[in-house]
C-alpha cells in the first residue's frame, strides 16, 4: 500500500473509501484500489467478493455512495464517454446479441469503441481459432468469451477492464490470451485482470490486490507477498521427518506419523526437499497453494477488525 | 412410461411459473367476450338492426375475410364478428404457452439441467401440453359461461367455447410440432404463428369466395375453409347449426399433430433442432455499425410485420367505405351507434376515422413495445457491452426513442395514405381522401407518443416494474378510451384521463391543435424526464 494523500497521478485506477450498497447489502465496503499506469494488475479474490461491481463503478455504470474514484485521471461517472473511448471491457458475464454472428458483434463493439483495427481483429480470430459466422446464440461459453476477448484485445486503448476473462476458455486457448496480454505489457498498457485463479494472477500480473467481502486486504508486488507464492508440499517419508519444523520459510506443518504437508517458501524449497530426501521419499505431491487455502489460512480470521496482514508475517 | 417420468413434478413447476401469467391471460380474454357480448346484446335490438349489420357480409366478399355470416339471431352476428378475432388471440396464447415450456428451456439450457435428473424424454412436452388441455378447457367454460351470462342461447354459447378450446389446443399442438423444429424460441414462434397467418389467410380466401344464401343470411365457404382449425371453427356455427361433429375433426388433428411430435422429439438431440442454423456474416455490414443501425437490426423483423399488417388492414377498409355507407344507413340503432363512436353524422368520415383511431390505438402497443425493447437489452447484458464504449446512455435510450417514434410514424402515415387512397379508388375523389386521412392519421400520432413517453419515464425511475406499468397504462387508457368506452360504459372522469379521449375525430370533425399541442408536451416531458432518472441511477448487469 504505502500511497497515501490524494496524488492520483501515475494511477490509471485509484479508489479509496469505495462504498457501493445494494439496498441493505454492502457490496464495496471502503475499498482502496489503486493500479499504476503500465502494471498489469491481479485482482484477487472469490466470487461474490465485489469484483464485478468494483469495475461496473469504475466504468460508471452503478453509481458510487461514497468515497473516490479515479479512471484515467477522471471522473466515470460524469464523464463516461470520453474515458470509455480510452478502455476496453470484457464483462464477467458475456451476453450479446443473439442473432448477430460472431464477426458482427466484434465489428459493432470496437466501432462503437471508436477504435476499430481490421488487422489486430483478424489476427486474434485466426489465434484464437473463432468461427466468426456462427450467431451469437449457437456459440458454446468459451467461443462467446472468445467474442468478448477479440473484441477488447483487437482494440488499441490506454486500458483493459478485464473480468474473469478466461473462465470457460480450454487451457490451450489460456495460453493464446496469456501470450496475447504479454504482448500488451510490452507495449507498455495498463490492464486490471480481476480472476479467481491464482495461478492466472501469477503467470501475468506484476502486482496483486486481495479482494474479500468488499474491501482490499492486501495489495502489493506478487514478491512482496510471499505466502502467495508458496509451494505447499505433501509426502510419505520412511522415517518421520520432524526436523522440518527447524528449517526457515517452512509455514503450516502437519505431521502425522509418515505424513508430513507443508508449504515452503521458494528460497527454503531446496533445503526442504534434501531434508526430506534424507528421510527417504515414499511419495510426493506439491501445488501451489489454492486461493480458498490462501483465504482460509490467510484473512480468514484476521477480518473485519483487523485489517491485514497481521497474521501473515 | 419411463420416458414420462417426472411428468407431474414440471407440470407443478409449469404452473408456479406461470402462477400469474395464467390468470391474468383468462381473466382478460373472460372480460374480452364479455364486454363483446354486452355491446352486440345492447346495441342490436330488432331483427332490422341484424339485417342491416349482416347484409355488409352478404354483399362485400372483403368483409367475410374476418367471419363467415351463418343467419340473422344475435348469437351468429357474434360469432360472424368475434368468433375468428376471439380464435386467433385464443391461438396466440396457446403457441406462446407451449413454446415457453419446451423449446425456451431447450434453449436457455434448463432443460438440460431438469434432464440430468430424473426427468424422461418426452416430460416437458407432456407438461405442456397437460397444461394447455387445462387452460383450453378453463377458455371454453368461462366464454361460455359468459355468453350465457349475457343472456346468450345455452346451447349455442357452449358449441362456442368448445369452439374456442378446441382451436385453442390445435394451435398448441401446432406449437409442439414446431418446438421440435427449430432451435430457438423466437424461430418456434414464428414458425407456429405462421401457421396461424396460413389458416387465417385459407379460412379468409374461403369466406371470400363463398357462395351466398341471401335469404338465411348466410355464406357458404369455398374448399380452402375446410382444412384448417380456423376454419372448422367457422364451420362449427355455434347458435345457428351446432355441428358438434367438427370437434372429432378437432381432436383428431390434435391427436395427430401431438404425435408428430412425439415422434420428433423420440429421434432428436436434446437442444437441437431439426431444421439446419443459419450462419452468419464474418463482418458487419457499415449500416450495423451505430445504435440506431443495430435497434434497426433487432426490430426490422417486427416493424414489417406491424408495417404490412396495418396498412393491409387499412387498404382493406378504405375499400369498404361505399358499402358501409349503403348498409349502415338502413338501421337507425346502427348508425346512431357509428356516429356516437365517430362523432358526427357523415358516415363515411365517421368509420374512416374510427378505423384509423382505433388501429392507431392499437400502433400505439407497437410503439411502447419497441421502446420497452431497452428493458430487455439492460436485463439481458447487452446494455452493458454497448455502454462500457463511447456511447452515453442518453445516446443509448435517445436512438430507442428515436427508432420507435420514426418507426411509429412511418406506419401511421402509410396507413393514412393507403387507406386515403383505397377509398378514393371506391369513391372518386382519390387526391382529397388521401390528403383528409393523411390528416386524421398524423393527429394520432401524440397520444401514441404519451405511451412512448410512460415507458421511457418507468424505464429510467424504475425499471424493474417498467413493463408492467407500462403496459397496464395502455391497456387502461384503451379501455377508457372513445372505442371501448362506449361499448363498456366508463365514467366520464376515466375517460377524460385517456390520451386516446383527447385526439380529435378526423376527418369527421375538424381538426384542432390545442389537444395535440398539450398531448406532445406531455408525450415531451415524460421522455425527457425519463432520460435524465436514466442518466442518474445504476445500470444492472446480468451478472
Amino acid at each position: 500500500m504505502g500511497n497515501n494523500g490524494n496524488d492520483t497521478s501515475g494511477y490509471a485506477i485509484f479508489t479509496e473509501g469505495l462504498v457501493k450498497r445494494f439496498g441493505k447489502t454492502t457490496a464495496l465496503n471502503g475499498l482502496d484500489l489503486k493500479v499504476r499506469t503500465g502494471h498489469i494488475h491481479g485482482f484477487l479474490g472469490p466470487n461474490g467478493a465485489g469484483k464485478s461491481t468494483t469495475i461496473r463503478v469504475l466504468l460508471g455504470l452503478l453509481r458510487k455512495d461514497s468515497g473516490t474514484v479515479r479512471l484515467l485521471g477522471g471522473d466515470p461517472w460524469n464523464d463516461p464517454v470520453s474515458l470509455h473511448g480510452r478502455l476496453a471491457y470484457i464483462p464477467g458475464e458475456v451476453n450479446l446479441w443473439p442473432n448477430l454472428s460472431g464477426g458482427e458483434a466484434i465489428d459493432l463493439i470496437m466501432k462503437l469503441r471508436g477504435s476499430p483495427n481490421k488487422q489486430r481483429r483478424d489476427e486474434l480470430i485466426r489465434r484464437f481459432e473463432l468461427d466468426p459466422t456462427k450467431r451469437f446464440r449457437t456459440y458454446s461459453k468459451g467461443n462467446r468469451q472468445k467474442v468478448a476477448i477479440i473484441a477488447a484485445l483487437a482494440s488499441d486503448v490506454e486500458l483493459y477492464l478485464l473480468d474473469e476473462p478466461t473462465s470457460g476458455l480450454d487451457p490451450l486457448m489460456e495460453t493464446v490470451f496469456q501470450d496475447c496480454v504479454k504482448e500488451l505489457r510490452g507495449a507498455g498498457k495498463t490492464i486490471l485482470l480481476s480472476s479467481h485463479i491464482l495461478s492466472e494472477v501469477e503467470a501475468l500480473c506484476d502486482h496483486v490486490s486481495i479482494i474479500r467481502e468488499g474491501r482490499i486486504v492486501e495489495s502489493g508486488t506478487l514478491d512482496q507477498m510471499r505466502h502467495l507464492t508458496r509451494t505447499t508440499v505433501i509426502a510419505k517419508t520412511r522415517q518421520p521427518a520432524g526436523d522440518l519444523a527447524q528449517l526457515a520459510g517452512v509455514h503450516s506443518l502437519k505431521h502425522d506419523g509418515k505424513r508430513v504437508e507443508f508449504e515452503v517458501e521458494p528460497e527454503a524449497l531446496d533445503k526442504a526437499l534434501q531434508l526430506l530426501t534424507k528421510h527417504g521419499v515414499a511419495a510426493l505431491t506439491s501445488h501451489p497453494p489454492t486461493l480458498e487455502e490462501i483465504f482460509m489460512r490467510h484473512y480468514g480470521d484476521a477480518l473485519p477488525d483487523e485489517p491485514e496482514l497481521a497474521k501473515v508475517r | 412410461m419411463r420416458s414420462l417420468a417426472g411428468t407431474s413434478k414440471l407440470l407443478h413447476l409449469t404452473l408456479r411459473r406461470d402462477r400469474i401469467r395464467l390468470p391474468v391471460w383468462l381473466l382478460s380474454l373472460t372480460l374480452l367476450v364479455a364486454g363483446f357480448a354486452a355491446a352486440y346484446r345492447d346495441v342490436l335490438k330488432s331483427p332490422q338492426d341484424l339485417i342491416a349489420v349482416t347484409q355488409l357480409y352478404l354483399t362485400n366478399p372483403s368483409a367475410r375475410l374476418f367471419g363467415l355470416p351463418s343467419g340473422l339471431d344475435l348469437g351468429s352476428y357474434a360469432m360472424l364478428r368475434a368468433g375468428l378475432f376471439i380464435g386467433i388471440i385464443v391461438a396466440l396464447l396457446n403457441i406462446f404457452l407451449v413454446i415457453r415450456h419446451t423449446r425456451q428451456n431447450e434453449e436457455t439450457g434448463r432443460e438440460e439441467l431438469l434432464r440430468s435428473g430424473k426427468v424422461g424424454r418426452h416430460a416437458s412436452l407432456a407438461a405442456a401440453v397437460t397444461v394447455a388441455l387445462g387452460v383450453n378447457a378453463c377458455i371454453a367454460a368461462l366464454t361460455a359461461f359468459m355468453l350465457i351470462a349475457n343472456q346468450f342461447d345455452v346451447q349455442g354459447a357452449i358449441a362456442a367455447g368448445a369452439m374456442w378450446g378446441a382451436v385453442g389446443m390445435s394451435f398448441a399442438a401446432i406449437a409442439a410440432v414446431t418446438a421440435q423444429l427449430t432451435k430457438t424460441t423466437r424461430g418456434a414462434s414464428g414458425l407456429a404463428g405462421a401457421g396461424l397467418g396460413a389458416a387465417f389467410v385459407l379460412s379468409a380466401v374461403g369466406g371470400l369466395l363463398g357462395t351466398v344464401d341471401a335469404v338465411a343470411y348466410r355464406v357458404v365457404p369455398a374448399w380452402p375453409t375446410w382444412f384448417t382449425p380456423l376454419g372448422w371453427a367457422q364451420l362449427m356455427r355455434p347458435f345457428s347449426e351446432n355441428n358438434w361433429l367438427w370437434l372429432a375433426v378437432f381432436a383428431a388433428f390434435i391427436i395427430v399433430c401431438i404425435a408428430a411430435a412425439v415422434v420428433l422429439n423420440a429421434r432428436r438431440d436434446t437442444g437441437m433442432g431439426l431444421l439446419p442454423e443459419h450462419r452468419g456474416p464474418d463482418r458487419a455490414a457499415k449500416n450495423l455499425l451505430s445504435p440506431m443501425g443495430l435497434i434497426w437490426r433487432l426490430q426490422r423483423g417486427s416493424f414489417t410485420g406491424w408495417f404490412f399488417g396495418v396498412v393491409v388492414i387499412g387498404a382493406g377498409m378504405g375499400s369498404l367505405s361505399q358499402s358501409v355507407s349503403s348498409s349502415l344507413s338502413q338501421s337507425e340503432d346502427i348508425k346512431m351507434f357509428v356516429t356516437r363512436l365517430g362523432g358526427t353524422d357523415q358516415l363515411i368520415a365517421a368509420f374512416l376515422g374510427l378505423i384509423i383511431s382505433m388501429i392507431g390505438a392499437i400502433v400505439a402497443a407497437f410503439t411502447v413495445q419497441s421502446i420497452l425493447r431497452v428493458h430487455a437489452d439492460e436485463d439481458g447484458g447487452t446494455a452493458e457491452a454497448v455502454l462500457a464504449t463511447r456511447i452515453s446512455r442518453q445516446r443509448w435510450l435517445g436512438s430507442y426513442i428515436a427508432y420507435g417514434a420514426l418507426a411509429t410514424a412511418a406506419i401511421i402515415v402509410c396507413l393514412g395514405a393507403a387507406e386515403g387512397l383505397t377509398t378514393g379508388l371506391t369513391l372518386g375523389n382519390t387526391g382529397h381522401y388521401i390528403s383528409e386521412l393523411l390528416a386524421a392519421a398524423l393527429v394520432q400520432l401524440p397520444a401514441m407518443f404519451v405511451f412512448g413517453g410512460i415507458a421511457v419515464l418507468c424505464f429510467g425511475l424504475v425499471p424493474r416494474a417498467a413493463v408492467a406499468i407500462t403496459w397496464a397504462a395502455y391497456a387502461l387508457a384503451m379501455l377508457a378510451g372513445p372505442i371501448m368506452s362506449g361499448l363498456i360504459r366508463v365514467p366520464h372522469w376515466a375517460q377524460n384521463v385517456s390520451p386516446f379521449s383527447h385526439t380529435p375525430n378526423a376527418p369527421a370533425e375538424p381538426i384542432t391543435a390545442m389537444p395535440l399541442i398539450v398531448l406532445s408536451l406531455i408525450a415531451v416531458g415524460l421522455t425527457a424526464a425519463g432520460l435524465s432518472f436514466y442518466r442518474r441511477r445504476n445500470v444492472a448487469g446480468a451478472g
